[in-house]
């Protein structure tokens, strides 16, 4: 009965850590935000000052090929700094604190599930439920968004040049849509999965806090 | 708390960015010259715009191509020769003039237009340069057997 309260408990708290990364997701979004805003104003910056320079003094092919590299450099180190600061932030939270206390036995057991604030709990699920849902979108339109500018540079750089071929705009939209939708195909199953499962995590939760109020109320 | 600031802030900077990268316009043509009879290649702006026009003239191989400017000056080419001219802006964007007669397509949202235009005649030349209260007008007439083009970057801030 003891080892079944431990294991249950750990279960739980492993449950629980779980959902701590995914809100540490959620978190994490607005650090996101900012790193791509500032790489959007940096790249806007930039074209503006090349606009300028372009009317006021006249402007070259060099600076203009310059300023486009630059241009989508800056766009893929915002995004892969993007994607690092929220990896970082994520496996920066610390796991498994619980399991020294949970090692004692049962009075740890109980001890831990007393310490347990549910409506925060609760509130972190949700929370949690919708980082993890907005960041797998977020990342799923980052990759349409570099599979079309991946498509352009080759459309430009290779069909136009050596076959002679152009790709409109609304066939590059297309096909990197496809190739995003087949390359996140997993995760996005993965992740619609996950969120039902914090759903269900959600409802249990909330039984089980009924019946423990019950039964510490009897006790 | 500071994080929303930064944010909203950085928000705002690229809706500024935004506008005024919006404010940026630019016009580009090219075509062969009526070897037959004058054209003539024409840029042209609201005031309040500053305008960059690059234009290069090529003429066929052996052949000449003659280039006419409005102060009477003239240049023979033989070989491609390409030119850039400046024309700065004269108004605000805020300024409000009447409407006047106007030589070319211009409007706010699109406020520079640049055309080659075939077989001018001096009714043609009396209106390019005319005096009209909106528009600056740059022009230069061109003959011979070749092709010219061009591209204008204009800025309305």
């Amino acid at each position: 009965m003891e080892q079944l309260l431990s294991s249950k408990m750990a279960e739980l708290l492993n449950v629980l850590d779980q959902v701590k990364r995914y809100r540490e997701i959620a978190a994490s979004m607005i650090d996101f935000a900012i790193i791509i805003s500032a790489t959007a104003v940096a790249v806007l910056i930039l074209n503006v000052s090349r606009n300028l320079w372009t009317v006021f003094y006249g402007g070259s092919v060099a600076l203009g090929t310059i300023i486009g590299n630059v241009s989508i450099l800056l766009i893929i180190l915002g995004i892969v700094g993007g994607i690092l600061r929220v990896t970082l932030r994520v496996n920066a939270v610390k796991l498994e604190e619980w399991k020294s206390t949970l090692n004692e036995g049962t009075p740890g057991a109980i001890k831990l599930l007393q310490e347990l604030r549910w409506e925060t709990i609760f509130n972190d699920i949700r929370y949690a439920k919708l980082g993890f849902s907005l960041y797998g979108i977020i990342i799923m339109i980052l990759c349409w968004v570099n599979g079309a500018v991946f498509l352009y540079l080759l459309g430009v750089a290779f069909l136009g040049h050596v076959i002679h071929l152009s790709l409109n705009p609304i066939a590059i939209g297309l096909i990197s849509l496809v190739f995003a939708l087949a390359l996140r195909n997993k995760d996005l199953r993965e992740r619609y999965e996950q969120a039902g499962h914090l759903d269900s995590l959600l409802w249990e939760l909330r039984w089980f806090e009924s019946e423990f109020r019950r039964a510490d109320f009897k006790t | 708390m500071k994080k929303t600031w930064l944010l909203f802030t950085l928000l705002l900077a690229i809706a500024i960015l935004i506008t005024l990268i919006s404010s940026f316009y630019s016009v580009s043509e090219g075509e062969h010259i009526d070897p037959s009879s004058v054209s003539a290649v024409v840029i042209s702006k609201e005031r309040y715009v500053s305008l960059r026009a690059h234009f290069y003239i090529h003429p066929f191989p052996n052949s000449t191509m003659t280039l006419s400017f409005p102060n009477g000056s003239q240049k023979t080419v033989t070989t491609s020769y390409n030119f850039e001219v400046f024309l700065p802006k004269t108004a605000l964007p805020i300024e409000i003039f009447p409407p006047g007669p106007e030589v070319a397509y211009i409007s706010d949202e699109h406020p520079i237009d640049a055309q080659i235009i075939a077989n001018i005649t001096n009714d043609t030349i009396r209106d390019f340069n005319g005096t009209y209260f909106r528009v600056s007008v740059y022009w230069f007439a061109i003959q011979g057997n070749g092709s010219v083009s061009f591209s204008a970057y204009g800025v309305a801030i």
